[in-house]
């Protein structure tokens, strides 16, 4: 390919026709059925296996390179193999379809390809691609070496009519007439060739790549063989002869240098000089270093491609038995100073002596790293240890074990890898593709995907047991040793003297008294040496959302002592698919028991704890199912002695998470049910907890309410309510429940109106927020026509109920400066941003909208005006 | 040729010939052409090829081709000849 003129008028018109043809027949192809393609492909395989031996001679005729027979064989494994492979594939329409997950594959062709045909395999390499070609309803335009062109015009002209006599569209292939470098330029960069395909030199190649078009370029290799100790000796130089031999060494996957280990070496060669190889001595080597590689360039010589061993040693005067097969010619090294070390296309074979296994595998690295790196390399060993090392640190799209090169990385053959005639070098050989080049690299493969219902749950502890005296149920659980963890004030109660005379007579009881705060790193540390003193084997935690807290994160360390709660507490946005996963591997094991003693937090029943670490000044939050107690204890004798302001910041807390887990994005029927239970009772018997703290029903009522809405929240999460309250009481040290009370009502109007974003949510087919507002208003039997009615009376209810318990209901109302406040405001906005509650909110909120949602509740009530 | 007149097609093969006659009287053509596709089921080779033709001829705009009932195969086909922007496709 010596032309480099630019393109006359009538050579770029001819180019122009050959487009246009190709694209009109893609357009036409685009309408054809999977039958339609497949009444056309197998007589295409008939006609080039009837063709086989035809082929080849004309190939030998023209090139010059090769062996006759071998060259018929590979016309036979392109049209029978691989169609034996293609058969029975699916190449159009939906070509895959996976209903577990909700994916369809879709084959859309490519259109007008442009196609590189090689001068060592020229005729295979054609009928290959054009059977690829029509099995994925391509039209191909095909671009012969020079020295090859007319072989490859004829095995395109024999598939073409085929083709078009069975049913393809007139135009499906056409092949350059007399190929340029200059053609090649002009159809790798035109508009209408919608991939190239290169199957050649390194120039073709690095063309194909330069055009800036989608391009297959698969190129040169250096195909390094180790043959180990423990290799079965006779059947690798069997293996490796009938390779190098094969069509005169032209497939590019053929062995360049067998390195071999010390303790064989000799025999080796031995048994190779006994197949017919010629095994050089250093002057031989010498000459034939010098004669068939170029010592400027440092490649071989283009004369000595697809040439016989003895025409070679005739060549280069060597005196060879008449029939060598194979030249063999020991080196000392890899690399310029070794010529024999590069890729040699001829029955030319380099040897190395390995001292080590060590020396062995580096020395094939350097070949393969010598012009050969995703290519093709060759282990024959029986050790597996020595297969798996050698595949780890060849870089070759095709590692070959115990079988010949050049014919087991064409596939199919020796192995069940994809029979092809492109070997995929990946990018270290500048290659878009690893792979056996195949009919998936001929189709843009489109996925339909369709909605798919996540999997959701319901997880809640073991056993719940609650009414009046419920705490009696612990003397079913064995236990040789108890740890109580508690408060001071509710061991003042006598609550520990309650709970311990409920636990079997056998078990000995520990008492560990904690302070009343949200739990500290340095408090935890302390108990879960106590837990290791005692050897516990249950864990009961008496107290309100504090001292559980505590409880749990003593049991996690006392169970897992490795466990690292900084880690533990990564950010995740589904906890199914969360990064850090909470140990499984116990080195203790202890019951929790949590029995709570306010009616707020459900922290007996939730799979959350909160941690204070005082001295890096942080909280850490845990979340994860593992962290549940065993077993809940909602008695309601333990919040008789509730004080009033406890009361209703603790039913506060508890309305809030009912009604936020009740409109989030992962509320699901089973939390829905107990979201309603959970406003109905709040609605109804807090009211009477606050007014008449002695009422025994008002009082178990609302510790069931507290409990259930935590059942409803600990699997559907809570919302943007959670995320404010956080933010603003942290920042103006305000009790959660009351945090939670200023936000509420103006949470509801923003979740109940049309939002100007919406959450993510494919459990969820449409935006249903106001829906279940008015659905609750329904439930408490507040009236109202239209759902905007009905979500009005819930907010004029909800107001009424936080006037009932004396809550402020309003920032200003807290005696907050409002200069203060509205200093605090972008902090806060941006604190709640990145709370993690509205994340399951219905309302994605506007960083705006929190700052309007503040503003709202500093100004206070909604309904029946200020 | 009246304007408005519908020339029914039945077959990839009665393509071609339709549209190669149109383009043969096209002068004698006001107005606009309407070809009814709707017994076509693909398109081949010689039909894309009569289709540029015309849709060449008429480019000055004088006379309005207008293609009925084309299924969405065919349509694609003509899509990927360029040829989709040279027709109306009445609904």
């Amino acid at each position: 390919m010596a032309d480099h003129a630019p393109l006359s008028e009538d050579r770029i018109a001819y180019l122009e026709g050959l487009v246009s043809q190709a694209r009109t027949a893609a357009a036409v192809f685009s309408q054809y059925t999977q039958d339609d393609v497949d009444r056309i492909v197998k007589p295409m395989v008939l006609a080039g296996l009837e063709q086989a031996q035809y082929l080849a001679s004309l190939a030998i005729e023209e090139t010059r390179l090769g062996v006759l027979e071998d060259k018929a064989i590979k016309n036979m494994v392109a049209t029978e193999f691989v169609y034996n492979y293609v058969k029975d594939k699916r190449t159009v329409g939906v070509i895959n379809e996976f209903p577990e997950r909700g994916i369809l594959e879709i084959a859309e062709p490519i259109g007008v390809i442009f196609s590189v045909l090689p001068v060592t395999n020229p005729t295979s390499t054609a009928l290959f691609k054009c059977i690829m070609a029509i099995k994925t309803r391509n039209t191909a335009i095909f671009g012969p070496h020079p020295r090859a062109a007319k072989c490859c015009a004829e095995a395109v002209r024999i598939m073409y009519e085929t083709a078009v006599k069975n049913g393809a569209p007139e135009g499906v292939f056409t092949c350059l007439d007399t190929p340029t470098i200059e053609d090649n330029r002009y159809l790798m960069h035109h508009k209408d060739v919608r991939l190239i395909d290169a199957t050649g030199g390194p120039g073709a190649v690095k063309a194909a790549y330069s055009s800036g078009k989608p391009a297959m370029g698969v190129g040169a290799g250096n195909t390094p063989v180790y043959l180990e100790k423990s290799a079965d000796v006779d059947m690798a130089v069997v293996d490796i002869i009938t390779s190098k031999t094969f069509d005169n060494g032209t497939i590019c996957a053929s062995e360049q240098t067998v390195v071999i280990d010390d303790g064989i070496y000799d025999a080796t060669l031995e048994k190779f000089a006994e197949l017919g190889a010629h095994i050089c001595n250093p002057e031989e080597a010498a000459i034939l270093s010098q004669t068939v590689i170029d010592p400027e360039t440092g490649f071989m010589r283009p004369i000595a491609v697809g040439q016989a061993a003895a025409t070679i040693a005739q060549y280069i005067g060597l005196k060879v038995k008449p029939g060598t097969k194979l030249l063999i010619a020991p080196i000392a090294g890899v690399g310029r100073g070794h010529p024999l070390s590069v890729e040699k296309l001829f029955p030319v074979l380099a040897v190395y002596r390995a001292r080590s296994r060590e020396e062995a595998f580096k020395t094939c690295v350097d070949v393969n790293h010598l012009g050969g790196i995703g290519h093709t390399a060759v282990v024959f060993s029986s050790n597996e240890e020595v297969i798996r090392k050698f595949g780890e640190v060849m870089n070759a799209g095709r590692i070959i074990v115990n079988s010949p090169g050049s014919i087991g990385a064409l596939g199919g053959v020796y192995n069940d890898m994809v029979p092809t005639f492109s070997f995929g070098c990946g990018t270290g050989g500048g290659n878009s593709t690893m792979d056996n080049v195949n009919i998936y690299h001929y189709l843009n493969v489109k996925r339909v995907a369709r909605r798919t219902q996540a999997h959701m749950w319901f997880r809640v502890p073991n056993q719940i047991y609650f009414n009046m005296n419920a705490i009696e149920n612990i003397r079913q659980f064995p236990s040789r040793s108890t740890m109580i963890i508690t408060n001071p004030p509710l061991e003042r109660l006598g609550h520990v003297d309650t709970v311990r005379r409920y636990l079997p007579p056998d078990t000995a009881v520990h008492v560990l008294v904690i302070p009343d705060a949200e739990p500290e790193a340095k408090v935890v540390r302390e108990g879960v040496e106590a837990l290791n003193a005692y050897k516990v084997d249950q864990i009961i935690a008496l107290g309100g959302g504090s001292v559980i807290d505590a409880a749990k994160i003593m049991k996690l360390q006392y169970e897992a002592p490795s466990a690292d709660l900084e880690e533990l507490a990564a950010p995740f946005l589904d906890i199914r698919k969360r990064v850090v996963q909470y140990p499984t591997e116990k080195v203790h094991h202890a019951r929790l028991i949590a029995a709570a003693t306010t009616s707020g937090t459900g922290s007996e029943v939730t799979p959350f704890a909160v941690l204070i670490d005082k001295e890096a000044g942080r909280k850490i939050t845990l979340a994860d199912y593992s962290l549940t107690p065993d077993v809940a204890i909602v008695d309601p004798q333990f919040v008789m002695t509730m004080p009033k302001g406890l009361t209703a910041d603790t039913g506060i807390d508890c309305l809030v998470h009912a009604l936020e887990a009740g409109v989030s994005i992962h509320s699901s029927p089973y939390t829905e049910a107990n979201a309603m239970q959970a406003i109905r009772l709040t609605f109804r018997y807090l009211p009477t907890a606050y007014a008449q703290p002695d009422n025994v029903e008002a009082r178990s009522m609302m510790h069931n309410a507290a409990c259930i809405a935590a059942l409803a929240f600990s699997n559907a999460s809570v919302g943007v309510n959670h995320a404010l309250a956080h933010a603003f009481g942290a920042r103006f040290g305000v009790p959660h429940g009351r945090a939670n009370a200023l936000m509420l009502p103006h949470v509801i109007a923003y979740n109940a109106s049309v939002p100007s974003k919406f959450m993510p949510s494919p459990n969820q087919r449409a935006y249903v927020a106001h829906k279940k507002y008015a659905l609750i208003a329904d439930l408490l039997g507040l009236g109202g026509e239209t759902v905007e009615e009905k979500v009005n009376h819930l907010i004029a209810a909800v107001e009424a109920l936080l006037d009932r318990l004396d809550v402020p209901r309003s920032i200003a109302d807290l005696g907050i400066a409002r200069e203060e406040f509205q200093q605090a405001l972008p902090g806060l906005a941006k604190v709640a941003f990145d709370d993690p509650s509205w994340r399951s909110n219905p309302r994605m909120p506007l960083a705006t909208e929190l700052v309007e949602l503040f503003e709202r509740a500093w100004h206070g009530r909604r309904a029946g005006g200020q | 040729m009246p304007v408005d007149s519908v020339w029914p097609i039945a077959g990839a093969e009665g393509v071609a010939r339709a549209f190669e006659d149109a383009a043969g009287r096209l002068e004698t053509v006001d107005g606009e052409l309407t070809f009814d596709l709707s017994g076509v089921r693909k398109v081949d080779v010689a039909g894309l090829r009569a289709m540029s033709a015309l849709a060449a001829k008429a480019a000055d705009g004088k006379v309005k081709i207008a293609l009925k009932g084309v299924n969405v195969d065919v349509y694609k086909a003509l899509k990927l000849v360029g040829l989709t922007t040279a027709f109306l496709f009445p609904v």
